[in-house]
């Protein structure tokens, strides 16, 4: 069973490292796109892809705190 | 005549006013409304999603279950903004301008895609404005497509503004503006004929022949 939660873990480690690459170069694209129309996305909107980029860095700690765990136990 | 509501002011579209005397008629974005199918079913996927790893892991004989379904439910959080996100993003990057010299659709989904689209009216032969709201619930929230068509007898060339916010009276608006702006560009159809003009320039004259009187029988005075 310890390998199934390990496996699973992994899975979501993947995903979540994943879409925060993704985040990050959503992030630059969506300033580009800013001064390339010449328009202000409302400051709203940016936080929210940034939430997105840091958001599973979070989670990112947390999974490898709990992969640890369970190889640990 | 006043501006509809639910536009995009004109100090944010100073990259498209490029042509010389261009000014400024519309610029607006998709109604908002447009967003709430793609929420609720991103939404919706994220609760079936949710629901099923929550019985998966209540089947399984794991020893960490709570931790477990905590954490798919943080990845699906993750997961979903960033959805929502580019959903908001993408709509907010896709706007309709119109000005005195041109129509654009301009469209730009970061890390998608990319479109811009674009009538000269100078070039079009004839302009006309229809406006299209179908539904009851586009009715009530005033949602619908303005339709500028060019070369009517043909139907070849349309240039939809599509699910826009109040769209009779940008259809009012801009069918206003679109005749006055051809007025004041003189002839609209300038560049597909030559017009006659009343200064002896025409192809056909009309010319009255002069007899001198003597040929008549007349006599010189």
């Amino acid at each position: 069973m310890k390998e199934i939660v390990l496996l699973i873990q992994l899975f979501f480690l993947i995903i979540v490292f994943s879409f925060s690459i993704y985040n990050l170069f959503y992030l630059v694209q969506t300033r580009r796109v800013e001064m390339k129309l010449g328009i202000t996305i409302p400051g709203v909107v940016k936080n929210m892809v940034a939430f997105n980029m840091f958001f599973p860095i979070a989670i990112m700690a947390a999974l490898l705190f709990f992969i640890f765990l369970t190889l640990g136990s | 005549m006043q501006n509809p509501d639910g536009q995009i002011q004109a100090y944010e579209l100073t990259h498209f006013i490029t042509l010389v005397g261009e000014k400024l008629v519309i610029a607006t974005r998709k109604h908002w409304f447009v967003l709430a199918l793609p929420i609720t079913i991103i939404l919706f996927g994220a609760f079936v999603f949710s629901v099923l790893t929550l019985v998966l892991f209540s089947l399984l004989p794991l020893s960490s279950k709570a931790i477990l379904f905590t954490l798919t439910t943080l990845v699906i959080v993750t997961i979903i903004a960033s959805f929502i996100t580019k959903a908001i993003v993408d709509w907010y990057c896709h706007f309709y301008i119109v000005t005195t010299r041109k129509i654009l659709e301009v469209c730009h989904a970061p890390l998608s895609s990319s479109k811009i689209n674009e009538v000269l009216l100078d070039q079009v032969r004839c302009t006309e404005v229809d406006v299209k709201v179908s539904g009851m619930l586009e009715e009530f929230i005033e949602m619908g497509d303005v339709i500028v068509t060019f070369d009517r007898p043909t139907h070849q060339e349309e240039f939809v503004l599509h699910d826009i916010q109040n769209p009779r009276n940008i259809g009012l608006y801009l069918s206003d503006m679109l005749e006055s702006t051809h007025q004041h560009q003189g002839n609209p159809f300038f560049s597909w004929y030559k017009m006659r003009d009343n200064n002896n320039n025409s192809r056909f004259r009309l010319r009255e022949e002069i007899f001198p009187k003597h040929s008549e029988g007349g006599t010189f005075a």
